[in-house]
């Protein structure tokens, strides 16, 4: 049987790739621009935050979007690398 | 028993809300959840999905049946724990008596709380205020003088609702109540109940202990206690429930399989998960219990007694694999589990074995570099293709503690 059910998530690209990220600090850290594929992507919004656990290590999962786009980046405290983990057309 | 005040926090559909916050595109659109890998169950539906009868279990073709423009998310389980874990501690914060219920649910003993914090209700609304601040998600809470009405005043009024049962008002509230609406009296119980013509709390509360206690035994007394609003468990922490009870992982596989092979590259991972927690809590089981639920939902248990008290992961596959092994699948498998009953704690004796010494060595050594690297870094060949897999959170889900079921 074939469903034409809209699957959002089947449209994310699962990247895993290191990005640089403009960041502030500030009683956490916020994700403020990046640059990914020769472009600035803006952080209009950070939609969710969430933290995984990898042995000691806590990463922090950064949902956001520059309007168009959502964009799932995650940053590493303990070797400082953020990652750009999935794109969502 | 001196007067408590229990709340219970709901969280309004769950998994779906989560989804709307995270991605703004579905936030005005019916949206249905559902789980990884192949299945096609939905796990939970937006409040819009609902109102087009789009329910928790239902399979995606009947969902997109009843509501054409609906969107399927797959399940992010990590996403989910994590927000659940950031909840439990903004419960926290209220009061240190708290039971997590499942992923999306949790009990609160507000009845010290109150000099500090307020009535009830200025308590509860600070909650739901903190959870939306904090997650962005809705909750609905029912304050209570138990655990049981407070449970039913949640479900009275959702989504972000806030229902309150006064001792006083327990008996008129569970009159005309159907027997269902209680936790804990589910379908196949209800049904039982209505043959014998009890349909409401009221005429449950009403009918002779002796006639219950024949019908249902120990289960008939408690039943009149439930429907006469009754129910002196207390909130109980992870810690505490945990005193005895099991360790145990089940995990409902990508697609039902009847292949051998498979199977026992899941058991060698449910084994690894469930010694590799009962190491590091510093127990042993004394008996192995194997799940096994059928493509059709038959679910059925069997147990073995181990041999001596362990947590060594390979005693406990082979003793897993010679369960398996006496039964006879008839059916293809959708879940699978592996539980050990608990009795020996910290058990340190040293083995007088020089093999079995370099086991245990070789156990701490995988324990200390997955701890440090992640679960599964250091692990069996066989399982390595399966590593990353993530299967549907249990309703045993717990955040912390040696039952703590993460499925990510």
């Amino acid at each position: 049987m074939h469903v034409q059910g809209d699957f959002i998530h089947s449209l994310a690209m699962h990247l895993q790739e290191p990005i640089k990220v403009i960041a502030v600090f500030d009683n956490g850290v916020r994700p403020v621009k990046f640059r990914w594929n020769g472009r600035v992507y803006p952080v209009k919004e950070i939609t969710y935050t969430w933290r995984t656990r990898h042995g000691h290590t806590s990463i922090v999962h950064f949902s956001v979007t520059d309007g168009t786009t959502l964009f799932e980046l995650s940053y590493n405290p303990s070797t400082m690398v953020w990652r750009i983990e999935q794109v969502e057309a | 028993m001196a007067a408590r005040t229990i709340l219970h926090i709901d969280m309004d559909a769950f998994f779906a809300s989560i989804e709307q916050r995270r991605n703004p595109a579905l936030r005005s659109r019916p949206v249905a959840v559902i789980g990884r890998g192949h299945r096609t169950v939905i796990t939970t539906a937006s409040y819009h999905a609902r109102r087009y009868g789009v329910r928790t279990g239902m399979n995606i073709y009947e969902a997109r049946r009843l509501c054409p423009q609906i969107v399927f998310v797959k399940a992010n389980n990590r996403i989910y724990t994590d927000t659940s874990r950031r909840i439990l501690a903004i419960l926290e914060g209220f009061s240190p008596k708290i039971e997590p219920f499942s992923i999306d649910e949790a009990f609160i003993d507000v009845t010290g709380s109150t000099s500090l914090f307020g009535t009830p209700r200025t308590i509860a609304l600070s909650i739901k205020k903190r959870i939306r601040e904090e997650t962005g998600l809705g909750s609905s809470v029912g304050i209570g003088p138990n655990k049981l009405m407070a449970k039913l005043a949640s479900s009275m009024q959702k989504p972000d609702g806030l229902v309150l049962i006064e001792e006083g008002e327990v008996r008129s509230v569970l009159e005309r109540l159907p027997v269902e609406r209680l936790c804990g009296i589910g379908r196949k119980l209800a049904g039982r109940l209505n043959a014998m013509g009890i349909r409401t709390c009221g005429q449950l509360a009403d009918c002779p202990a002796g006639i219950l206690k024949s019908s249902f035994g120990m289960t008939g007394e408690r039943l009149k206690l439930m429907a006469q609003g009754i129910d002196p468990t207390p909130v109980a922490s992870v810690e505490e429930q945990e005193r005895t009870r099991s360790v145990g992982h089940s995990i409902t596989l990508p697609r039902n399989t009847s292949d051998t092979k498979t199977l026992k590259a899941y058991l060698l991972r449910l084994s690894e998960k469930v010694c590799s927690r009962a190491r590091k809590h510093g127990l042993a089981g004394t008996r192995l219990i194997l799940t096994v639920r059928y493509s059709d939902f038959h679910t059925f248990t069997r147990s073995r007694p181990l041999p001596c008290p362990t947590n060594d992961t390979r005693a406990v596959y082979l003793h897993a694999l010679r369960i398996m092994d006496s039964i006879e699948l008839k059916k293809a498998v959708r879940l699978i589990g592996v539980a050990m009953d608990v009795l020996a704690r910290h058990l340190c004796q040293e083995s007088l074995f020089e093999e079995d010494r370099r086991r245990t060595d070789l156990l701490r050594a995988m324990d200390t570099v997955n701890e440090s690297f992640g679960e599964f870094t250091l692990t069996w060949g066989t399982i390595i293709e399966s590593r990353g897999e993530t299967g549907v959170i249990s309703p045993s889900w717990r955040p912390t503690g040696a039952r703590n079921i993460d499925e990510t």
